[in-house]
């Protein structure tokens, strides 16, 4: 490992990350502190701290070499899942669900770190298994489908023309075709991976947690490349899984909620209750907002959670089009950076970290905000930076880390 | 092992062109986000603003003062208290056992409002949730005090106040003033939009009446609430909702101004306490035709009538066999009886059968074809019975022979002009028209017509019925000189501010056109009833006040041959007790009406009632410069026109006497304790008033009973003992049949064809079909001879 004062390294960092990071946990802080008037007035202040926290942890981080985490990627993600496991027997019920494990005076939810453990092994996984180029010699799928047909149709205009001697049926002829990315049967571990914590944490219950996680491994899978086949069978497997979970995995609320997603107008004060009042946050907003500290909806409480998953309907409605429009394009930029550092990463292992760490972001910012703009169904699933929560703040921060880790030591050999 | 180094750690090139799908992917993501912030906040921000407007903005109705019901002098009958009400709503309590709890002890709930509560409480779902729901109605001011000091600890608890109407004097005025109660969904969905479900309307008297006048329009108030419905602090909702959206305000209801005299009203009614278990008593201005007062006993709390009963409560006043809830005064016709005598003789003069002077003499009773009517006084009045004897002896005889040279039409003619047999017009609703037999109404009814009939009908009775009011209208109209008013008891209509907006002034229905000998000679004869040795009502004269009056007793069931006393007979088959009166006599003022249901003799029975009531209106007009005097300072309070009712900054309540007892006395105005000594009788309860009177009505009669005026001293004063021994038999009788409408209709309808005068046959029965209302019929309609 090299010392970081090697040449500037501060001129090295990625700094339109760190600005991108800092304006939106800004943001966040601020509208937090409208947010939680009254009631919990001083949230934004505990908000501010886990945000110092996690900054100073991102800071000791960038000392570390991030291939270290290659090292410990299986024991971060076996812990885990030992962890995930223990929550059920040992967790804490809180609010109907069982999502916490207690450490002495610690409380720790163990599905917020399965998010980076999968991330971490995935990338470890892909690190050692590159894919290979491979040539294959086979009858392209559209060129055999159209000789089958033709050769068929001849046969048939051969019985009615009886007198004409049958042309010669031609065979497809096969090409050599260089395939590019993983097989299915290859990639049986990294989805093995994935799918245990994430069937674990849905469980608890949990879906939106659950959703996410399997959402960003996904994305780190895909990153990695498919072949056509192997990416065919899994849209058609996808929708037989998401038939299946419904029959059996789902629970009752979460059905209503997806129900009442389909049917908004369908009970208004029940389930449905939420999803309107965030729609009239917004929509209330306008183009230029309420004001800061001026939302009805958020300052009489008619938005549920105002804090945590409909923290950003404060702000649309705060804020108005313009304000909202801001925040959605700076989570962009910050995604565009992460793959933008996992493109230029010097090694296999950064750029699946990079991805990971960007789909993290990208998926939190797109379920959250397409949630509460009845986009989605109501999954509890906070915004990264926005919403109030030391687990989440530490968590995006440590990712964060993570990004500049790799960018910092894009030149570096190992 | 160098080739998967080799791999590790060159640049992974080719997840290039891959991260540069992502970025277009989550680009496209994004502006989905975008495009629909667009949609919500651009598009649809106007709807959804005022979405969010509706959702703090909570709509009030201010209900309108209704106006307020004086009497002439301006004294307060009914006006409005606010009623504290308090409600529960489900979606803002999380622990319903806990604050139902707490209520209960706060409030002493009952068993069945503690459950009731619980009830309604889980059967709410979804947006029924956000409704609250009575939890009790109308707390004390103590309750008031305990439950809003522990608001905080009780979630979804609300005390609501509305404003009440309160009736000052309770059942002094309740069959004038009437009462409220909910409007019924026929009444909502004819009245299109002036009233809301729920709202209460005039059922009753005068709040019936001119409910359009004392309605007042509903104000509005916008109040800003968060999301758990309670209400914004007054700086915040300022900011909310601008200044000229908050309140529309409303506007109240005008005032009623009845002629009714509080003073008079009251001593009448202890006069009819004291004196009577039922009846009705009606004094009316001879020059104006305005009620000073009306009772109808008994009578019946309107407070309580007013939306505050439970279903036992007026289940036992429906059922009280004594019906309070029943305007005697004009909802009921009754047999006349001798107070309809002065109408016969002025026929007889009239059509010139009879003169000033002309006599016939008295054996005992008349003869006609091969019957014979009996007078009252079995051994006759001897000879030389002119118009001035039959009146002061009551003598039958000498209208008999008048119905025999004229027939039943002048007589009916003559009633008619008095206003009887059509309802008066009075602003009571329903009002019955009482009935007065014409040769075709029995023709029609009993399929002939002969002189028997109009023989009855000359002493009140037969099928002759008229109201206490029609009677008192027509002695006023003997009194003022043959003029006949319509009977008021409005006597203005005022705005809050004392703007006269509606003036009744004396309404003449017709001049009598009757000569003013004639008048003079029948005043003459009932200034003697009262005035002369061996007149009816000479024992109850007053001493300073003359008075003229006529007794009359109808007899509710055929006798049988033998005349029986009044304490052999139970209570609901005793005569109903009659007089009428014109006071003074110099210079009439007032003409009064007492009916005593079943008291007995008019003269010993409803004499001295309404001698009471004479006394204390005079004893009231002496006291008037004392009563110009300013009204003690609760009752000015109560008088300022606005604000009657303050929101809940102002919420102590005024406590008001329900009764008129202790205040009037403190005022000085007289109570009748002179009638007192000389009404109070020792009276059946109420319980031994239920008799069979099937029993006795079956009996036939074969001759007609006599009218007796029983003015005998010897009658009143076996009274008391009597009346206990009538009180011991009838006791035992009310367990076999307790009377129920229906066979009292019955009762009434046999007694009715037996008290007929020719009792040829079992002729057709005639009960008056003329009556609008068949509801009036409800109670039997009494028989009469005398």
């Amino acid at each position: 490992m090299r010392s970081l004062n090697d040449d500037s390294t501060l001129g090295k960092l990625h700094w339109p990350l760190v600005v991108t990071v800092s304006v939106i946990a800004g943001l966040g802080v601020w509208n937090l502190a409208s947010a939680a008037r009254g009631e919990a007035s001083s949230l934004w202040k505990v908000q501010l701290v886990w945000m110092g926290i996690g900054g100073l942890a991102v800071a000791v981080s960038l000392l570390f070499d991030y291939r270290l985490l290659r090292t410990l990627a299986w024991p971060i993600y076996l812990l885990t899942l030992v962890m995930l496991i223990l929550v059920p027997l040992k967790g804490r019920v809180i609010m109907g669900a069982q999502r916490w494990l207690e450490f002495g005076p610690v409380r720790v939810q163990p599905s917020e770190f399965a998010k980076l453990a999968v991330v971490l092994v995935l990338a470890r996984f892909f690190d050692d298994h590159p894919a290979e180029e491979r040539t294959v010699r086979t009858v392209p799928f559209f060129s055999a489908l159209w000789g089958g047909v033709r050769a068929r149709w001849s046969s048939l205009m051969a019985r009615f023309e009886g007198a004409l001697a049958p042309p010669p049926a031609r065979r497809p002829r096969p090409v050599n075709r260089t395939l590019t990315g993983y097989q299915l049967p290859e990639l049986w571990l990294p989805f093995l991976l994935l799918l245990i914590p994430a069937g674990l944490i849905i469980k608890q219950p949990d879906l939106g947690t659950g959703l996410v996680t399997t959402a960003v491994g996904g994305t780190v899978i895909l990153f990695a490349g498919l072949t056509g086949g192997a990416m065919a069978f899994l849209s058609v497997s996808g929708v037989v899984s998401v038939a299946l979970a419904w029959s059996f995995l789902l629970k009752p609320y979460q059905k209503s909620r997806v129900l009442n997603f389909l049917d908004p107008a369908g009970d208004v004060l029940g389930a449905g209750y939420h999803a309107m009042q965030s729609l009239i946050a917004v929509g209330s907003g306008g183009m230029h907002g309420k004001g800061w500290g001026n939302g009805t909806q958020n300052q009489l409480l008619f938005l549920p959670e105002q804090h945590t998953d409909f923290v950003f309907p404060v702000f649309a409605e705060e804020q108005g089009f313009v304000g909202a429009v801001i925040v959605v394009a700076l989570y962009l930029f910050l995604v565009l950076c992460a793959l933008d550092i996992a493109a230029k990463a010097r090694d296999r292992f950064g750029a699946f970290l990079a991805c990971g760490a960007g789909a993290l972001f990208f998926w939190h910012a797109f379920i959250n905000i397409g949630m509460v703009l009845g986009l989605l169904p109501v999954v509890g699933v906070p915004l990264l930076l926005f919403s109030y929560g030391g687990s989440n703040s530490v968590l995006s921060l440590l990712a964060v880390g993570v990004l500049l880790n790799v960018s910092l030591r894009r030149g570096q050999r190992i | 092992m160098a080739g998967t180094l080799l791999n590790q750690n060159r640049e992974p090139r080719e997840l290039r062109p891959r991260a540069a799908f992502f970025a277009v992917i989550a680009t496209l993501f994004f502006l989905l986000i975008i495009g629909r912030l667009y949609h919500l906040q651009l598009v649809r921000g106007d709807e959804l603003s005022l979405r969010s407007r509706d959702n703090y903005v909570k709509e009030l109705v201010e209900p309108a003062d209704r106006g307020l019901v004086l009497d002439h002098r301006g004294r307060i009958l009914a006006d409005n208290r606010p009623s504290f009400d308090v409600y529960l709503t489900p979606a803002f309590c999380k622990d319903p056992d806990e604050v139902i709890g707490r209520l209960a002890v706060y409030l002493d709930l009952t068993d069945a409002e503690i459950e009731a509560a619980h009830r309604n409480f889980s059967r709410a779902r979804g947006l029924e949730r956000f409704r609250p729901f009575l939890v009790k109605l109308d707390i004390d001011r103590d309750q008031l005090d305990v439950v809003e000091a522990e608001l905080a600890r009780l979630e979804g608890v609300d005390i609501i106040p509305s404003p009440h109407r309160h009736y000052r004097y309770g059942p002094l005025l309740a069959h004038v003033v009437g009462y409220m109660s909910e409007i019924t969904q026929a009444e909502f969905e004819k009245a299109r939009g002036t009233y809301r479900r729920g709202d209460f309307v005039g059922r009753r008297g005068i709040e019936r009446a001119l409910e359009s006048q004392l309605k007042g329009v509903d104000g509005k108030r916008r109040i800003a609430v968060d999301a758990r419905g309670k209400a914004l602090e007054p700086e915040l909702a300022d900011l909310l909702i601008a200044e000229e959206n908050r309140r529309v305000p409303s506007q109240p209801g005008n005032n009623v101004v009845l002629s009714v005299d509080l003073g008079l009203q009251h001593i009448a009614d202890q006069a009819m306490k004291e004196g009577s278990l039922a009846g009705s008593l009606v004094v009316v201005d001879v020059h104006t035709g305005y009620v000073l007062a009306m009772i109808s006993h008994p009578s019946y709390d309107p407070n309580k009538m007013t939306g505050r009963i439970s279903r036992k409560e007026l289940q036992e006043i429906v059922n009280d066999p004594m019906e309070p809830l029943f305007q005697r005064a004009v909802q009921q016709h009754y047999h006349p009886g001798s107070v309809f005598k002065p109408f016969t003789a002025l026929a007889g003069l009239e059509q010139g059968a009879v003169s000033l002077s002309s006599a016939t003499s008295c054996n005992g009773g008349y003869t006609l074809g091969r019957r014979r009517w009996r007078c009252w006084l079995d051994r006759g009045h001897g000879g030389g019975i002119n118009l001035g004897k039959s009146l002061i002896h009551s003598c039958d005889v000498y209208y008999y022979w008048i119905a025999d040279r004229i027939g039943l039409e002048p007589i009916a003619e003559m009633a008619f002009r008095f206003g009887f047999g059509k309802p008066t017009g009075i602003e009571l609703q329903p009002e019955a028209a009482g009935l007065i037999p014409t040769p075709e109404f029995h023709r029609r009814v009993d399929g002939h017509y002969t002189r028997g009939f109009a023989l009855n009908a000359s002493i009140g009775q037969g099928s002759v019925n008229v109201t206490s009011l029609q009677l008192a209208m027509g002695f006023a109209a003997l009194a003022n000189g043959g003029v006949l008013y319509k009977p008021r008891l409005v006597r203005r209509v005022e705005s809050p501010d004392g703007e006269v907006l509606v003036n009744n002034p004396p309404e003449v229905v017709r001049d009598l056109g009757i000569p003013q000998a004639h008048l003079n000679a029948v005043l003459q004869g009932l200034d003697h009833v009262v005035n002369l040795p061996g007149g009816t009502a000479y024992s109850r004269r007053l001493k300073d006040i003359r008075v003229a009056g006529k007794t009359g007793t109808a007899q509710v069931v055929a006798l049988g041959d033998r005349r029986r006393r009044m304490e052999e007979l139970a209570w609901k088959e005793r005569d109903h007790a009659w007089f009428a009166a014109i006071a003074p006599v110099e210079d009439p003022e007032i003409a009064v009406v007492v009916l005593n249901e079943h008291g007995g003799g008019g003269s010993s029975a409803a004499a001295p009632i309404a001698m009471a009531v004479i006394q204390g209106y005079f004893d009231l007009k002496e006291k008037e410069e004392e009563l110009r005097k300013p009204l003690p300072p609760e009752m000015l309070m109560a008088m300022k026109p606005e604000p009657r009712f303050a929101w809940p900054q102002r919420i102590r309540r005024v406590v008001l006497p329900t009764e008129a007892s202790s205040e009037d006395e403190d005022r000085g105005l007289p109570r009748a304790t002179t009638a007192s000594a000389t009404t109070r009788r020792t009276l059946p309860s109420t319980t031994s008033t239920r008799t069979s009177a099937t029993s006795t009505a079956t009996a036939r009669s074969g001759s007609v009973a006599g009218s007796s005026d029983s003015g005998s001293p010897a009658a009143s004063s076996s009274l008391p003992a009597g009346n206990r021994a009538a009180r011991e038999t009838d006791s035992p009788s009310e367990s076999e049949s307790p009377s129920t409408s229906e066979n009292r209709t019955g009762s009434g309808r046999r007694s009715d064809s037996g008290e007929r005068a020719d009792s040829r046959d079992d002729g057709p029965v005639s009960t008056p079909a003329e009556v609008a209302d068949p509801s009036l019929l409800k109670r039997p309609v009494s028989s009469v001879t005398e």
